[in-house]
């Protein structure tokens, strides 16, 4: 069966966080927001998001006095990442470019990767994204929250990932599906 | 859901980015000072069944137990509470090899001390071989973990490429 995208973990920071809990038997909650660079709020939504999905385990205890909180990939979880990044790799395959075979039964993914990254990872996508950039693919979002093509929710989420955005390929991801506009192009977009 | 290749490439190589960053980031494999208490234990009963007449020994010996026990219940807590454990599949085979090589000639080693003490006439072989052997796993375990460590994050860096 073709691996698909899981659209649970699509999203940049649910991806982030997949991927770190991936390589980890168990991560706890301040590694794991302190890996990330992202906010306890940011990591509290996506962590329960996933754990509805059933992706994610969580786990609560005391050290010391201190309550802390651990994250888990569940088997679920683990297939999904794995098929979603077997998806990836299909995708960056079928482009042309040399891709290994996925590893089966295994949480580490990143043979592929690192071929991936080798050939890949030498576009304009990686080139550092400036205020400008930024600017506009927030710009972006709200017309499409005013177009109804996004939610609020959604909103808060892409403009928080469009903030912490390094490069334009980020930016570009945030802003794939809503393609009429075409912000990153040199140009701005034409006014109607 | 349609992404492009060059997103793709972007996602992977970000998830590559997150994992090495998370791996380089993560405690030692194990608390080195669990070994240590393991020496301090051997070095007890060889001191209270080499040096001390056996009337001590009746009373040290339940004591080390219980202080290794704690050692033990403290050691799996602590690696239950690690801020991150490497998943099975992301340790460098290799770190636990030579984790086994360490045991191995530490465990020789310090017979081989013993007996080479024991040859020269020092009083108290076992037990100066076991304050011996403390301090080289005092010394030892720390470099020992931390390349085991090294390993994995240098494993994450280069896997198959």
């Amino acid at each position: 069966m073709t691996p698909q995208l899981d659209p649970v973990i699509h999203a940049t920071t649910r991806l982030q966080i997949a991927s770190l809990l991936a390589a980890a038997d168990e991560a706890e909650f301040a590694f794991v927001r302190d890996s990330l660079d992202i906010s306890d709020s940011v990591l509290s939504k996506h962590a329960s998001a996933l754990e509805a999905a059933g992706y994610v385990k969580i786990r609560k205890g005391h050290v010391g006095k201190r309550p802390r909180t651990w994250f888990s990939l569940t088997r679920a979880g683990r297939e999904a990442y794995q098929n979603h990044v077997a998806a990836l790799q299909a995708i960056v395959a079928q482009s042309g470019l040399s891709v290994l075979g996925p590893r089966g039964g295994q949480g580490w993914s990143n043979d592929l990767v690192g071929a991936v990254m080798e050939d890949a990872v030498i576009d304009p996508h990686d080139i550092r994204a400036g205020d400008q950039d930024r600017g506009k693919v927030a710009e972006m979002l709200h017309v499409a929250v005013s177009d109804g093509r996004i939610t609020m929710d959604e909103l808060t989420e892409r403009i928080e990932r469009t903030y912490t955005a390094r490069t334009v390929g980020e930016l570009a991801a945030i802003v794939a599906d809503l393609r009429q506009t075409n912000v990153l192009s040199s140009s701005p977009p034409p006014m109607s | 859901m349609h992404i492009t290749p060059e997103e793709a490439a972007q996602s992977l190589a970000q998830i590559h980015e997150t994992q090495r960053r998370a791996l380089r980031s993560a405690p030692p494999m194990f608390p080195s000072w669990y070994v240590v208490a393991v020496w301090v234990f051997v070095t007890g009963m060889q001191f209270f069944t080499e040096v001390t007449p056996l009337s001590a020994l009746r009373i040290a010996l339940p004591v080390l137990s219980i202080g290794l026990m704690a050692a033990v219940f403290k050691f799996v807590m602590d690696i239950r509470n690690q801020s991150m454990r490497p998943h099975p599949g992301v340790v460098d085979p290799w770190a636990w090899g030579g984790f086994a090589v360490w045991i191995v000639i530490t465990a020789f080693g310090s017979v081989g001390v013993a007996v080479g003490l024991e040859a020269l006439g020092v009083s108290y072989p076992r037990t100066v071989m076991g304050v011996t052997m403390t301090v080289v796993a005092l010394i030892t375990t720390p470099i020992l973990t931390r390349w085991m460590s090294m390993r994995t994050v240098r494993r994450a860096e280069t896997a198959n490429r």
